[in-house]
């Protein structure tokens, strides 16, 4: 918990192979290093997002899924899952989104067109939604504005085409000058089956979650870190703490509408120690960062040594 | 100071008044800047001239004035740097001069994004030409999705001015790019070329460490972007990272002391195991 809140990351990532991933850095990311990174910064829950590769066939999909949901059985009040689905696949996909939902107890489905190269709102993904709908658990895509075919406004049009279903635009579309201007949440603003995550956003904390709230409501609006190998998720607590957001807003953002999401209640989660706000653990040992509650107090004065 | 290293935060915007869009502060004035500086133990930081309107040369030397008056007010807290693009031709480059012969300006921004050059065309080099003389460094606001402000388009200018210190600001304005570390590795390419973390993404190792690894810790440069990204998110990917301590010096302030020559050129022992590990 942080500052009363609960704190649910709605976009975590394990990956429990050996593989390279960005510029050469290892992956690897056990559900023990997740849980001891929540328990060091007061993230109470993490929605686990199983994540497939380029290429993947359907053996692949199926290993990653048992193995992801093995690993966050562990932590049943910590860890909850979502699957991953390739509509390209056809058939044998939705049959295994099925049974990731119903046998492995997943929570939600992701979808990736970067990585399996399909056109978000084509009829292709009707299937796969139509799964999720049936099962009430919420659709989270990864959409990026320089893919033709993965643009943000079209999580709208088959956002509007299954009200329905709720849909998570993850990383708010994911391109830092469209978080400046909030262009990807008026895309979103009246349909109000679209949710927006700030995960892997720049750290500009107004964008992420002061324009958002103010745009879509704070139902709407989640907390997300993408935290796996890469991110980290405390710079966005900190945009949170930063912001004078209402309480109730915050307590939305920082973890029940997440929770409403994937169908649980505060009970089912299992809080951390609250860390407080702007309190941090860094290299240096835990380091209070100035929000607005604390900005008045001033330090002492410093001595100049460079000029 | 923090924890014994000078910190100098390479790209921040002020203006004579706090300017609220919506809920946002857009710009603060220099007092609140000093203010947020003090407060997180920031020594100096470079202020990029920006004029309000697009393509009005009044506005550009209305927005040195002020940048001036801020420089001179707070001359141990805040260096300026001046603005220059090739469609203010000639009066545009006599105004870069003046600002850089008046001391109150130390270097020179490009922002090919609000004024719709490319970074290599070579009527910037007149320009360069000035920097040069005086020994000013150029910051360039890059960003991929901009056409004209692509990182590797200042690899051909900085190529043009060896002797001339370049800093690829925002490490291209794009968290692929950031995290593949391309931004970075494109600076490579050059070695007149620093790059600095400001307005990027939350992942710490590729903002700070991984281009420090990737080019040598004295051509990376601690830089936040503030009001509109906060100085608190940038310090805090620096102390999420592990560094040895004349790597987070030079990064949290000495590169930029040294390429404006406001200190002695800090140097840095190699990389270490402990150094190359980072999350």
């Amino acid at each position: 918990m942080r500052d009363g809140f609960l704190v649910v990351d709605a976009h975590a990532h394990l990956e429990l192979e050996d593989r390279t991933g960005f510029a050469g850095r290892s992956a690897r990311k056990t559900a023990e290093e997740q849980i001891r990174q929540m328990d060091e910064y007061g993230t109470d829950a993490a929605c686990v997002i199983a994540h497939a590769w380029r290429g993947w066939q359907l053996p692949q999909y199926v290993h990653e899924h048992d193995a992801i949901a093995a690993a966050i059985a562990r932590y049943p009040r910590r860890l909850f899952g979502a699957c991953w689905a390739d509509p390209g696949l056809g058939a044998p996909m939705v049959a295994e989104v099925e049974r990731a939902l119903d046998v492995l107890g997943y929570r939600a489905v992701k979808l990736h067109p970067v990585y399996a190269g399909f056109v978000f709102d084509a009829p292709v993904v009707d299937p796969i939604v139509e799964v999720a709908a049936s099962r009430g658990v919420p659709v989270i895509a990864h959409l990026d504005l320089r893919w033709p075919g993965c643009e943000p406004w079209r999580m709208v049009s088959l956002a509007e085409r299954w009200p329905q279903v709720s849909f998570v635009m993850a990383h708010m579309g994911r391109d830092i000058r469209a978080l400046f201007d909030s262009s990807f949440v008026h895309a979103a603003a009246d349909v109000p089956n679209v949710f927006l995550e700030g995960s892997s956003t720049s750290t500009d904390a107004y964008g992420t979650f002061g324009a958002s709230v103010e745009i879509l409501g704070s139902e709407r609006v989640l907390y997300a870190s993408d935290a796996g190998p890469y991110h980290h998720p405390s710079i966005n607590m900190l945009k949170l703490d930063l912001l004078d957001l209402p309480r109730k807003d915050k307590a939305d953002v920082f973890g029940l509408n997440e929770l409403r999401l994937l169908g649980l209640r505060p009970e089912d989660v299992e809080p951390t120690e609250d860390k407080g706000r702007g309190a941090y653990r860094t290299v240096f040992g835990e380091r209070t960062y100035p929000v607005p509650a604390t900005a008045l107090q001033r330090r002492p004065a410093k001595e100049k040594t460079h000029a | 100071m923090r924890d014994g290293c000078l910190v100098a935060d390479g790209y921040v915007h002020i203006f004579p008044r706090e300017t609220l869009r919506g809920g946002r502060v857009l710009h603060h004035p220099a007092g609140r800047l000093v203010e947020q500086m003090d407060l997180h133990g920031v020594d100096l930081s470079l202020v990029i001239a920006r004029p309000e309107g697009v393509g009005v040369f009044d506005d550009v030397v209305r927005a040195h004035d002020d940048v001036a008056e801020a420089t001179t007010a707070h001359p141990d807290w805040l260096a300026g740097a001046a603005w220059v693009a090739p469609r203010h031709g000639e009066r545009g480059r006599e105004e870069l001069a003046r600002r850089l012969a008046s001391g109150a300006f130390e270097a020179v921004v490009l922002h090919p994004e609000q004024e719709q050059f490319n970074l290599d065309d070579t009527e910037l080099d007149a320009a360069i030409a000035i920097a040069q003389a005086h020994g000013a460094p150029v910051v360039a606001h890059t960003s991929l999705a901009t056409r004209g402000a692509e990182p590797w388009r200042l690899v051909r200018l900085a190529r043009r001015f060896p002797s001339v210190s370049f800093v690829l600001s925002h490490l291209g304005g794009d968290g692929g790019m950031l995290q593949s570390l391309e931004a970075a590795k494109i600076a490579g390419r050059a070695p007149n070329i620093l790059v600095d973390g400001s307005e990027t993404v939350t992942d710490p190792f590729a903002t700070y460490l991984g281009p420090a690894l990737l080019l040598g810790p004295e051509r990376v440069v601690f830089a936040s972007g503030e009001p509109v990204h906060q100085l608190a998110l940038g310090l805090l990917k620096m102390d999420l990272l592990e560094f040895e301590d004349d790597w987070r010096r030079l990064i949290l302030g000495g590169n930029l002391l040294r390429i404006l020559g406001r200190g002695d050129a800090p140097t840095a022992g190699p990389a270490t195991l402990a150094t190359a590990t980072g999350e």
